[in-house]
């Protein structure tokens, strides 16, 4: 039991040594797998190079690279980086130079600060792979990053002795397993300010999928191949209709023969819309697109104070939306725009650029001259869209100079921006204001828990037609060519040759796909998205009425104070001794009838010394001496515990007579 | 000297410390208000590095980035709790301290005791800002710790204050506490190196000089003691030992009586004198000859083995201090 320690310590230099160092590598390469998808190959090739060379010159006592060896490779790096990455600021960047730091710091780890520096650098790789991904897995994996980094760091800070990295985790489990309801309370009521404080680094290559403020031919197709989600939705009461569920975005008026653009933006909020009645509620999460629009169904009553909406009735955000966001919006669907159109808004709807396609232009002053009821013109498009032999399809043929023309009498296949764009310049040519429309047409609903997943392949193009009595007027050509397309979704209206990739047929698989993104939508919606709003809500919820920082630092102090009142209460209880046990209360019992004849116990004797003792002042009692003292060891140190062994003692205890 | 604000603080901080605690019996166990507790280097580190990721963390808005961020923060409470816990309670018992001549490093042993239901690990003792020994401790279990201090001069050596200290569980914070148990060490007088021949024999005694020859009567082995000479050292014999040094005893030719007498020292100042009696009777004791010292105000008679030759060093390393001073050493 007792263990001679006078050895002298040589703190400071103490080293890692091999095992240690190996687990201090492991568990960094643990971190740095998951920068691997994305970082250039280069530099984890780098890190496992460093790291594989450091462990084999612990192993044979190689000598360290020198000074400028160190300043020479870090300087290599450096350049490796800035050619890379063309930066030194972005967030890839930065994790890159942060494992470059950290397999050139390897080389000189010599020391248990080395060791724990580099356990630091682990912690901020963790949460610069947060700040890439927080998916689920990803959290998963990363939480027992954090667990084997942190043990690390307990085996690294426990260096005198030999501690096993298996033994350092089982340790490190539990003052983890302790710290989670301190972290849990300091996640919910650690006042929350809205960031950001100095802005956001931008990223070159993720760049966001999402619309953009400009249709021209080809844009929409590239982006309904993507399968990610662009918002999901949750009504609250009545569920429109698939064929009703167009969800407004950007509004495009301006048309140079090729391309469609929103032209000037417009931030003036014109109001919510008012006098319907047939109301709409719902509550939309969006994933950051870098832009400003926020999709709605037409037209928004009711919408969060930091947005706009404008005067084409997009509802725009104060600011791009850079973060995943929550909004709830009240639509009113039967209320008209009004049916006063603005001088320059009319010229800005029938304009269209001289020189481009003579044929359309022709064909709707024709129409334009055989009727004065606009509503009429629009029906002659929708009828010849329907009746000709147009085909709706992702891979339309390329279009020339006049690609109104082209569309309309040569190929006659394309997608939504085709339809859309065609009709929107048929309608201008004929006297009749439009423009064009770019948002999401559907959604997939989540029958497991009741909401609408709109993905980017629900991107849709539509047109808007500008009608004396009844105001502007939603016109879909695609509906025209490829009604499934409206009603059904994308999947369904597209030709089988051109299945989308993503495209699920198995029942079973699709289940287990609406499951998971079910579970992630509730992640984002109560977890990623917590921020100083949802905190709010959230205490609101508790009964707080008043949710001010100071409030809540308040609660959070009082607390954390519970909490570590009650580890202390445990710590205290694991330092108070066990109660004695029976076999030291029957050798305390010995000790006392040896004392009644003179020979007492010192505090520092051991047993054995004790026994040796007393057999030499009560020669005549030697031999029960040495028995009891002999059962005594054995029970108490030598692990024997049987229950004869320790009525032996006692009776033995008992029936001494000194 | 100039007068330094920091060293002041800490003089009256350790001055109060000892005024707060008294001085400590043996056994002592570490009180909770004892144990004071702060932050480390790598501590101060940690925080900086955790203020850093809030930061981060706000201004990404990154759920995953407050989550680890608290996480560790809340690591770094629970760990203080475990650090001063791992410290609290222990049981702290002195050793026997061996005598040593002047110039020799003394070893102070002490024997910690576990008396908790867990381990207590990386206990360190230090002593003037160096750590000494560090252990784990198992529970219930006990382990022998120890410091070692140079002695200069004879007489009662008191090492002051020490320390024990840990910074288990993650190094992230450093509990103390600071030690005044009642040690001391007896340092005898350094040996003189050269010395004058032994004086005579009283001629009653019938004693003879000791002549060189009787270097050569081997006449056994005994355990070492300290100061015999590494030359005399049975290095074979020892060997076959678990621990220690067996020493050759020669016998000089019997019944040799000397008397060493520290006023037939003349023309010598006295820490010298000291240090030529202290050679003496290390000689003579290894001679296994009778002697007897003769100091003003102390007379040992005649005599020989291992209590002889430590009453007359005891006498020798004590000399010339109060009474106050002698108790201690009893």
């Amino acid at each position: 039991m007792i263990s001679d320690t006078r050895i002298k310590l040589e703190l400071v230099a103490e080293r890692p040594g091999f095992s240690r160092l190996a687990a201090l590598e492991f568990v960094l390469l643990l971190a740095i797998i998951p920068h691997a998808f994305y970082l250039a190959p280069w530099v984890t090739t780098f890190a496992v190079v460093m790291g594989s060379w450091r462990l084999l010159a612990e192993r044979y006592g190689w000598a360290m690279p020198r000074q400028w060896a160190k300043l020479l490779l870090a300087a290599l790096g450096l350049a490796g980086v800035l050619y890379t990455y063309r930066t030194l600021n972005g967030s890839e960047a930065g994790t890159a130079l942060l494992i470059l730091m950290i397999s050139i710091k390897l080389t000189e780890t010599h020391t248990l600060r080395d060791s724990v520096l580099l356990v630091f650098l682990g912690y901020f790789l963790i949460l610069s792979e947060f700040l890439y991904s927080q998916e689920i897995p990803v959290v998963i994996y990363m939480m027992f990053v954090i667990w084997a980094i942190t043990a690390a760091l307990l085996m690294v800070s426990h260096s005198y002795q030999a501690m096993t990295f298996r033994d350092a985790c089982r340790r490190t489990a539990r003052y983890l397993a302790q710290a989670l309801p301190l972290a849990l309370v300091l996640f919910i009521l650690f006042p929350r300010l809205p960031g950001p404080l100095w802005g956001l680094p931008t990223s070159g290559s993720s760049a966001v999928t999402g619309l953009s403020d400009e249709m021209t031919p080809g844009n929409i197709s590239n982006l309904v191949q993507s399968d990610e989600v662009a918002f999901r939705v949750k009504f609250e009461g009545s569920i429109p209709p698939p064929s009703e569920r167009y969800w407004r975005g950007p509004v495009l008026q301006f048309f140079n023969g090729r391309s469609w653009t929103v032209g000037f933006s417009a931030v003036t909020d014109i109001g919510p819309v008012s006098g319907g009645t047939e109301i709409l509620d719902y509550e939309v999460t969006i994933e950051p697109h870098n832009r400003h629009w926020m999709f709605t169904l037409e037209y928004p009553s009711a919408y969060p104070h930091d947005a706009a909406l404008t005067y084409d009735y997009m509802l725009r955000s104060r600011r791009p939306i850079t973060q995943r966001k929550r909004y709830h919006v009240s639509s009113m669907t039967d209320v008209s725009t009004g049916t006063e159109l603005k001088k320059s808004d009319f010229r800005w709807n029938v304009r269209l650029p001289s020189g481009f396609n003579p044929r359309a232009k022709q064909l709707a002053q024709q129409w334009q001259q055989s009727t004065n009821n606009d509503w009429e013109i629009v029906q002659k498009a929708l009828r010849m869209f329907r009746e000709q032999p147009f085909v709706y399809t992702l891979r339309p043929p390329l279009l020339g100079r006049n690609s109104v023309d082209d569309f309309l009498f040569d190929t006659q296949r394309g997608f939504c921006e085709h339809y859309a764009s065609a009709f929107t310049a048929l309608m201008r040519a004929a006297g009749v204001p439009a423009r064009v429309v770019t948002g999401y047409q559907g959604g997939q609903p989540n029958t497991l828990s009741d909401y609408y997943i709109v993905r980017q392949s629900d991107a849709h193009a539509w047109a808007e037609v500008w009608l004396e009595d009844r105001g502007w007027q939603r016109v879909d050509p695609t509906a025209a060519v490829a009604p499934s397309r409206i009603e059904l979704g994308l999947s369904y209206a597209l030709p089988a040759s051109e299945a989308l990739a993503f495209s699920i047929n198995s029942q079973l698989l699709l289940q287990l796909e609406l499951r998971w993104d079910s579970i992630n939508a509730t992640w984002n919606e109560f977890f990623l998205a917590y921020g100083p709003e949802l905190q709010r809500d959230v205490m609101t919820m508790l009964g707080l009425e008043n949710p001010e920082w100071e409030n809540l630092t308040l609660i959070m102090v009082g607390l954390l104070t519970v909490l570590l009142g009650l580890l202390s209460m445990y710590l205290l209880w694991m330092n108070t001794g066990k109660p004695p046990d029976l076999a030291s209360k029957q050798y305390l019992e010995f000790c006392r009838k040896l004392k009644a004849k003179g020979v007492l116990r010192m505090s520092t004797e051991g047993p054995l010394d004790f026994a040796a003792r007393a057999t030499v002042g009560l020669p005549n009692f030697a031999g029960d001496i040495d028995r009891i003292t002999d059962l005594y060891i054995r029970i108490r140190y030598g692990g024997e515990s049987d229950a004869t062994l320790m009525e032996e003692f006692s009776g033995a205890v008992k029936h001494f007579r000194a | 000297m100039r007068f330094s604000p920091t060293g002041y603080i800490r003089k009256r901080a350790q001055a109060w410390a000892r005024r707060r605690q008294g001085m400590d019996g043996s056994p002592v166990a570490l009180e909770k208000r004892r144990v004071y507790i702060l932050p480390t280097r790598a501590g101060i580190v940690f925080g900086s590095m955790l203020f850093a990721m809030l930061l981060g963390s706000m201004n990404y808005s990154n759920s995953m980035g407050f989550v680890l961020t608290f996480f560790l923060g809340g690591l770094a409470l629970v760990s203080m709790h475990h650090c001063h816990r791992n410290l609290e309670g222990l049981v702290l018992r002195l050793g026997k301290v061996e005598p040593v001549f002047a110039g020799q490093q003394t070893t102070f042993l002490l024997f910690t005791e576990n008396r908790a239901r867990t381990h207590r690990f990386g206990i360190t003792i230090h002593y003037k800002g160096k750590p000494f020994s560090r252990t784990d401790i198992p529970a219930d279990g006990s382990a022998l710790m120890s410091f070692t201090a140079a002695t200069t001069s004879r007489g009662l050596f008191r090492p002051g204050r020490f320390g024990v200290s840990t910074t288990y569980p993650f190094g992230l914070y450093r509990a103390w506490a600071w030690m005044h148990m009642d040690m001391a060490c007896l340092v005898y007088p350094k040996p003189a190196e050269q010395v004058p021949e032994l004086p005579p024999a009283p001629a009653d005694s019938g004693g003879l000089l000791l002549d060189e020859s009787g270097q050569d009567d081997f006449s056994g082995l005994r355990d070492y003691r300290l100061g015999d000479a590494p030359r005399h050292i049975a290095w074979k014999a020892s060997a076959r030992l678990a621990e220690g040094f067996l020493v050759k005893q020669f016998h000089g030719g019997g019944t040799v009586q000397r008397v060493f007498d520290f006023d037939q020292l003349v023309h010598v100042e006295t820490e010298l004198r000291l240090a030529i009696l202290c050679r003496w009777i290390i000689d003579a004791d290894r001679n296994v000859e009778n002697y007897a010292l003769h100091l003003p105000g102390e007379q040992i008679g005649s005599g020989q083995g291992g209590e002889h030759r430590k009453k007359c060093l005891e006498a020798l390393a004590l000399f010339g201090s109060t009474p106050a001073q002698t108790r201690m050493a009893a």
